[in-house]
């Protein structure tokens, strides 16, 4: 059985546990220690929310004039040749 | 235990698949696979410059060299599995390039990767924020967040970098501590510290 971490702890370890990379015992000690801990389970669900929002981020499509610009310069490339650049 | 990339974007084993073979299908001559990956080198040269090095207006600039350095390379290329951590590097560099020849930039330039963080843990320098400006200002505001970009641009270059690169683009530590020179230890280490300082920066603003 893993013993309890501390705040102190479980903040060094907080990110390889929410990048799954802790062990079973030590992921069940942290979240026990959560169960406690309003401050630790704030902190673990402040940053879930934070990797969330820039994950959703960067799922989005670039904005269309973005993506104008670039297919018009990919077409310029392209229209010229391979010996051309 | 093993290194876990984001789940959501291209660094699925599938996905990485999907860039070798458009790289192998490009270099053997198929034009709409070398559209794709074009188009594939100009999002991330548009997302890095934007997000990493803040300025929206560097972002053609940068595109237009990842897209004729990607078309130059891969008839060149060996290890189409390395195709991605070579783009990433190539944007970086063209990033730093373009920093390097602004008007009124601090003449001691700090790299992306070094500097900027104090022992402390507390950044030593803020990134100035290339506020919205330009006509494509709103787009990409409503694209990425104004609240998360300017969040981002709080953070000290070193830790932006390996925040975005890690959580944004869903590349894994290993590809992280390839591009920006670092060791993976020290990209766990900036990636804590940087995901503490921006949910702290995203309370704040």
């Amino acid at each position: 059985m893993t013993p309890d971490p501390s705040c102190t702890e479980l903040l060094e370890r907080v990110s390889e546990y929410l990048d799954q990379e802790l062990d079973h015992d030590t992921c069940r000690a942290i979240e026990a220690h959560c169960r406690h801990c309003v401050g630790c389970a704030a902190l673990i669900a402040g940053l879930r929310e934070t990797i969330g929002l820039c994950r959703a981020a960067t799922l989005r499509p670039l904005p269309e004039s973005v993506r104008a610009k670039a297919r018009t310069q990919i077409d310029e490339l392209l229209g010229r040749g391979r010996t051309a650049e | 235990m093993t290194d876990r990339a984001n789940p959501h974007l291209l660094n699925e084993p599938s996905e990485r698949a999907d860039y070798a073979g458009l790289v192998r299908a490009a270099a053997a001559g198929s034009r709409e696979a070398m559209e794709q990956l074009l188009m594939r080198a100009q999002e991330v040269a548009f997302r890095f410059s934007l997000l990493v090095c803040g300025h929206a207006d560097d972002a053609e600039d940068v595109m237009q060299d990842a897209l004729l350095k990607t078309y130059r390379y891969v008839d060149r290329i060996r290890d189409p599995d390395a195709f991605r951590t070579w783009l990433y590097r190539t944007v970086r560099n063209a990033c730093l390039m373009k920093r390097r020849r602004r008007v009124g930039e601090p003449a001691a330039l700090v790299s992306l990767e070094q500097g900027g963080v104090a022992d402390s843990g507390e950044p030593t320098a803020i990134d100035v924020v290339d506020s919205a400006k330009g006509p494509d200002d709103l787009a990409i505001n409503d694209w990425i967040g104004e609240r998360l970009r300017n969040a981002l641009m709080r953070l000290t270059p070193s830790l932006r970098v390996v925040v975005v690169l890690r959580e944004m683009e869903g590349l894994s530590t290993r590809e992280v501590a390839e591009i920006t020179g670092i060791s993976e230890a020290n990209v766990k280490t900036r990636l804590h510290r940087a995901r503490v300082l921006l949910r702290q920066q995203l309370e704040d603003l």
